[in-house]
């Protein structure tokens, strides 16, 4: 690995100090130029080319995010639709980049297909997509685990012990299984119903629901519907029950009683932390390899929380994302 | 529609915005420019609205804002003409830009100090951070960059070699970061540990404190510059000083971890790092 941080040093300080890399007119549609440029070379720090598939918001939340916390040199481009991969290819060359760092499918499946052996850090990529990794390919995963997502429930609810959830043994067996681990560290007994339609939530939900402490949607194609949501938002709320959800915080704007979902700022710190890890070469299997997420981003409503009777504890507003207040 | 095929396609549905608390939102008026880099970024959107609607009644013509690193304060300080700020205490000292002129200090658990603990989970020597991930949310000094977080270990007599900082958006990330062995180390305050001690007891039975910063001083409210107009002033201490009047402002003040605001003293600082 640190083979590859021991090439040419010239032409990355020379493109780093123009700050943009332009190709003929013949080579491509048009200059292709680096979004943004940071540091200055050194024979000690890696070379690092960031590569998005899109501007977007979480692209740059991320982008933001591993720029204040790399101490090496980093130039950022974005592959977007306009261009062409065989021209980037020919400027990223030029970078002789040392470590690759890719935000998003498409950059990701670049930086394979025209850079299969420089190391590269990937982030937001689908985790069906990051399954099939090469050994020199490390990467931050979209979901988070249980284990956080529940340490940030609890904190509102430090009482619960059985939380109920309904899923599709097909696709969420195997996370079933990791949340009933993860969940007796923290003294929690989940109640998971295994159904085929999501029909056969209403009568599973009457039929437990005094057995539990809150219901959990959690992220599953067959029960993550509008329609299954709202049920459970609605017959949640009426019997007093704290209505978790995963994943994305609309559902805490929309009647939940809180959600968590990744923090992608923390995203682009550890995104910035494994290159440092690799580039000083630590071979270290826990520290490597595809990663959860850290943290997370805990929305509570407090409006739900008045109805339902749940009373949010002063000590752990500092550590709550976003409050949803009754007058939103 | 796989699992992942869900979360893309509920991605696909975010849109670029601005946030609306940041300087470039703001609008016209006097400012007041806060700067913490121990806060919770992540609620800064909702502790800046409710600031904002606490002064519309306490202190009208003034707008809160709040940007979330040193470069960004130099620039809004300078371009916004702000009359006051909200700092690190640290920016007291001799690398302050500007002139800072203290009015109140925050106050949390009693205390106008607090302090910054290393945890680990407790094996191997205490000192030793060779090769460790630590997560933090910033810093124990003004806007410190990761060299400047090893730096202050070092001084502490650790050794840093190939330590890596992973900085978080709030404590208590760092902590079930280290909880669920995805960092080795945390810097924290004491308050997100006792958060960790009820929701997991037997996870923070196996951390270990390795170290404790020196006492510091919660962010101070300043004037800027030149001495202003005595009851502007006199106006703008009593607004802050009233947080825990309107329900604004109580919101604000329990977001923040803090109990209100108390008048500054010059002995204060002495007992900072």
């Amino acid at each position: 690995m640190m083979a590859a941080t021991r090439g040419r040093r010239g032409p990355m300080l020379a493109l780093l100090a123009l700050g943009a890399v332009e190709m003929g007119a013949s080579a491509c549609r048009g200059p292709i130029v680096a979004d943004q440029v940071l540091g200055v070379l050194a024979p000690d720090k890696p070379r690092v080319v960031l590569l998005r598939s899109a501007q977007n918001h979480l692209a740059t939340l991320v982008t933001d995010a591993f720029l204040r916390d790399a101490n090496y040199p980093v130039a950022v481009y974005t592959l977007g639709a306009e261009a062409n991969p065989r021209s980037l290819e020919l400027v990223l060359q030029a970078l002789e980049p040392t470590i690759l760092v890719t935000l998003g499918g498409e950059a990701m499946g670049f930086a394979r297909s025209y850079f299969p052996n420089v190391p590269t850090v990937f982030a937001l990529v689908m985790n069906d997509q990051a399954s099939v990794l090469a050994h020199n390919i490390s990467g931050i995963a979209l979901d988070l685990p249980p284990f956080t997502e529940f340490s940030m429930y609890k904190m509102v609810l430090p009482r619960m012990r059985r939380v109920m959830t309904f899923y599709a043994p097909k696709k969420s067996k195997a996370l079933i299984a990791q949340a009933e681990r993860e969940l007796k560290q923290l003294d929690i007994q989940l109640l998971a119903y295994p159904i085929h339609q999501a029909s056969e939530i209403p009568g599973l939900f009457k039929e437990h629901a005094a057995e539990a402490d809150a219901v959990w949607l959690l992220t599953d194609p067959l029960v993550m519907s509008e329609d299954t949501f709202e049920f459970l938002r609605d017959e949640a709320t009426a019997a007093h029950l704290p209505f978790l959800c995963s994943t994305f915080e609309d559902f805490a704007y929309h009647g939940a009683l809180m959600s968590v979902s990744v923090d992608f700022a923390n995203v682009g710190a550890q995104a910035a932390s494994l290159v440092q890890l690799i580039a000083d070469d630590t071979q270290r299997s826990d520290a490597t390899g595809v990663i959860s997420p850290i943290g997370g981003r805990l929305v509570v409503n407090q409006a739900v929380a008045d109805r339902i009777g749940v009373v949010i504890p002063p000590r752990i507003k500092p550590f709550i994302s976003r409050l949803i207040m009754a007058s939103e | 529609m796989t699992r992942s095929g869900v979360v893309g396609f509920c991605l696909a549905l975010f849109i670029q915005v601005a946030p609306s608390w940041s300087p470039a939102a703001a609008p016209g008026g006097k400012k007041i420019v806060y700067f913490d880099p121990d806060s919770n970024y992540e609620a800064m959107p909702d502790i800046v609205a409710w600031i904002n609607k606490h002064l519309a009644t306490k202190l009208p013509g003034f707008r809160f804002l709040a940007v979330h690193d040193m470069k960004a304060f130099t620039k809004a300080v300078s371009e916004s003409s702000a009359e006051y700020v909200v700092v690190p205490s640290a920016m007291l000292g001799p690398k302050a830009p500007f002139k800072l002129t203290p009015l109140l200090v925050s106050k949390g658990g009693g205390d106008v100090f607090y302090h910054k603990i290393l945890l680990d989970r407790g094996t191997g020597p205490p000192t030793n951070l060779e090769g460790k991930r630590i997560a933090t949310t910033a810093s124990v000094r003004l806007d410190a960059r990761s060299d400047d977080i090893l730096a202050v270990l070092r001084g502490a007599g650790m050794t840093t070699t190939r330590a890596v900082v992973v900085r978080v958006s709030k404590d208590i990330d760092a902590l079930l970061a280290l909880s669920f062995n995805q960092v080795d180390a945390a810097l924290v305050t004491p308050a997100s540990l006792d958060v960790i001690r009820e929701i997991n007891p037997a996870a923070a039975q196996t951390m270990r404190t390795v170290w404790t910063s020196g006492a510091l001083l919660r962010p101070p409210l300043c004037a800027v510059g030149e001495f202003e107009n005595a009851e502007t002033r006199a106006q703008a201490v009593a607004a802050f000083a009233g947080m825990g009047e309107t329900e604004f402002g109580r919101n604000a003040l329990q977001t923040m971890g803090i109990e209100g605001w108390v008048p500054f003293q010059k002995s204060m600082l002495k007992e900072d790092i």
